[in-house]
């Protein structure tokens, strides 16, 4: 096992840790901005409270509804400056008649945004006190495409990596074996069983497989948290929670370190494995 | 010991009829040397023992086995019953003397315990023990087939095969590694050599089974190389 062999198995393996890594950060951010997802109604000024509690009824009994909450004006203007860090005196500008009271209508997934949206803008409710609705179906449904296209780019570029991997671990190991092919023709004509040959040859693949992961993921661990405040200090500044947004190491390496070990030592196994077969047959 | 029965072998790649039609027993003890110019077959007729090469035709028994029937993976079984020297030795280079018999005996999964008594015994049979620890290079031509002789029988094969086990040693080298064969059989391992040393060969006065063509043309019992005898 040279230093070049386990230079380029880390390298491998470092590359489909990072494309993880960096897979899983954009699902977390997409799975985030999707969970504050709800739909924003507005009522009307003249609707009472009986209206009121009445219409929040009809739309809890919605079966793609879960669940709807309502905000009193202040409690709407407390959000809008915590949330998206408007001014407050904006507000006092503007005056108490812009706020309105609100209902916050949460679904059960995206997919059902605009048929709920679609339902609550229909005459029938309209009648019943719903001023304005605010929903952004679009941005939202198309957020969900991308991350579902990102979702299956990632892992057909994971795929198409370890692929690759395990062809460069097959190359380096055959270098190895190569050197060694005159070892291994003469203990087939002693009389040694294929099994008895491999034997080495696999666990030297499996501990090239397992350094080099080790490597690996002892850089991911070491680097990892302090990258992810480099991204949120220099791209992410303006993005409000964008910390709360991505993985952060501690909830991703308790998954990724016996994950990537486990990655590591089958790679090396199966591409030594695979390497051998052709030196046996003597 | 080892019989070809109607035993024929034609190489795919080239169509080249190796072996035709050969019969030939030779019985368990026996010393016997197979000779014959360069693409007689002598070699494929060896290959043909230790399965590195299949028959095209026929049959051929080792110890009662039938090995033409034998599984590619029941191979390894069958070459542990015979000890196999090559006229380049086939020693590892990073392995002592001691080391690259005990490896023969590590393959074969022996004790460590078995290792160690019966590789001194070995090396003490081939005039070795004082070499123990050298390594191949450090070793003459003849010190070097040696090892590969205890190496072939540390685990007392009942076969001992040899394909031109002087062909790379001068003529006194050569003889010494002879009386050493001779020895081997003594203790009661067959032992069939493909030699082209016609010299050695009439000096022994054994059994000589000699090939033309891929065909046996001369089977006899304590011969010479270039005794005229009828032709089979």
């Amino acid at each position: 096992m040279s230093l070049t062999s386990v230079v380029i198995v880390s390298a491998c393996l470092l590359i489909i840790i990072l494309m993880y890594c960096v897979t899983m950060n954009i699902n977390s951010m997409l799975s985030d901005v999707m969970a504050d997802f709800r739909i924003a109604v507005f009522i009307d000024d003249r609707v009472s409270a009986n209206e009121l509690s009445q219409l929040r009824g009809i739309i809890l009994e919605h079966p793609e509804v879960t669940s709807v909450i309502y905000l009193t004006p202040e409690e709407n203007r407390d959000i809008w400056i915590e949330e998206r860090g408007i001014n407050p005196r904006l507000y006092e500008l503007l005056g108490p008649g812009m706020l309105r009271r609100r209902l916050d209508i949460y679904i059960v997934s995206v997919e059902s945004v605009s048929g709920v949206a679609a339902w609550l803008e229909s005459p029938e409710l309209r009648q019943m006190g719903i001023s304005n609705i605010n929903h952004a179906s679009e941005v939202v449904e198309q957020l969900d495409s991308i991350g579902r296209a990102i979702n299956s780019a990632s892992i057909a570029i994971i795929a198409v990596l370890a692929v690759l991997s395990v062809v460069i671990i097959t190359n380096t190991i055959r270098l190895t074996i190569d050197g060694r092919k005159n070892e291994i023709s003469i203990m087939k004509y002693i009389g040694a069983t294929n099994q008895f040959i491999r034997g080495p040859f696999v666990m030297e693949g499996m501990l090239l497989g397992l350094t080099g992961s080790t490597i690996a993921i002892t850089l991911v661990v070491l680097f990892y948290d302090g990258l992810l405040n480099l991204i949120i200090d220099t791209f992410l500044v303006n993005v409000p929670r964008a910390g709360d947004m991505l993985v952060s190491g501690n909830s991703l390496f308790p998954v990724l370190i016996p994950a990537g070990l486990l990655i590591g030592g089958l790679l090396g196994t199966f591409s030594s494995i695979a390497t051998i077969r052709r030196y046996l047959d003597v | 010991m080892v019989e070809f029965r109607d035993a024929t072998k034609i190489y795919k790649d080239n169509g080249t009829i190796a072996l035709q039609n050969v019969n030939l027993f030779i019985e368990q003890g026996e010393f016997s040397f197979i000779v014959g110019h360069s693409g007689s077959g002598k070699s494929t007729l060896i290959k043909l023992l230790f399965r590195e090469e299949e028959l095209t035709d026929g049959q051929i028994f080792v110890d009662n086995i039938n090995i033409t029937k034998l599984k590619k993976r029941e191979v390894p079984y069958l070459r542990r019953r015979m000890g196999i020297v090559f006229q380049d030795f086939r020693l590892l280079p990073n392995k002592t003397v001691y080391e690259n018999v005990a490896f023969a005996m590590e393959v074969v999964e022996s004790s460590h315990r078995q290792i160690r008594r019966d590789v001194p015994m070995v090396l003490s049979m081939v005039g070795l023990s004082s070499k123990a620890k050298a390594y191949p290079k450090q070793l003459s031509g003849g010190e070097q087939q040696r090892t590969a002789l205890a190496r072939a029988i540390v685990n007392k094969p009942p076969l001992l095969i040899a394909d031109e086990p002087t062909g790379n040693l001068d003529p006194d080298t050569a003889w010494e590694i002879m009386q050493v064969l001779e020895d081997i059989n003594n203790i009661g391992t067959t032992v069939l050599i493909a030699t082209h040393a016609w010299d050695i060969v009439d000096n022994m006065q054994k059994r000589v089974i000699r090939f033309q063509h891929g065909n046996l043309v001369r089977d006899d019992e304590e011969s010479g190389y270039s005794d005229e005898d009828p032709v089979y």
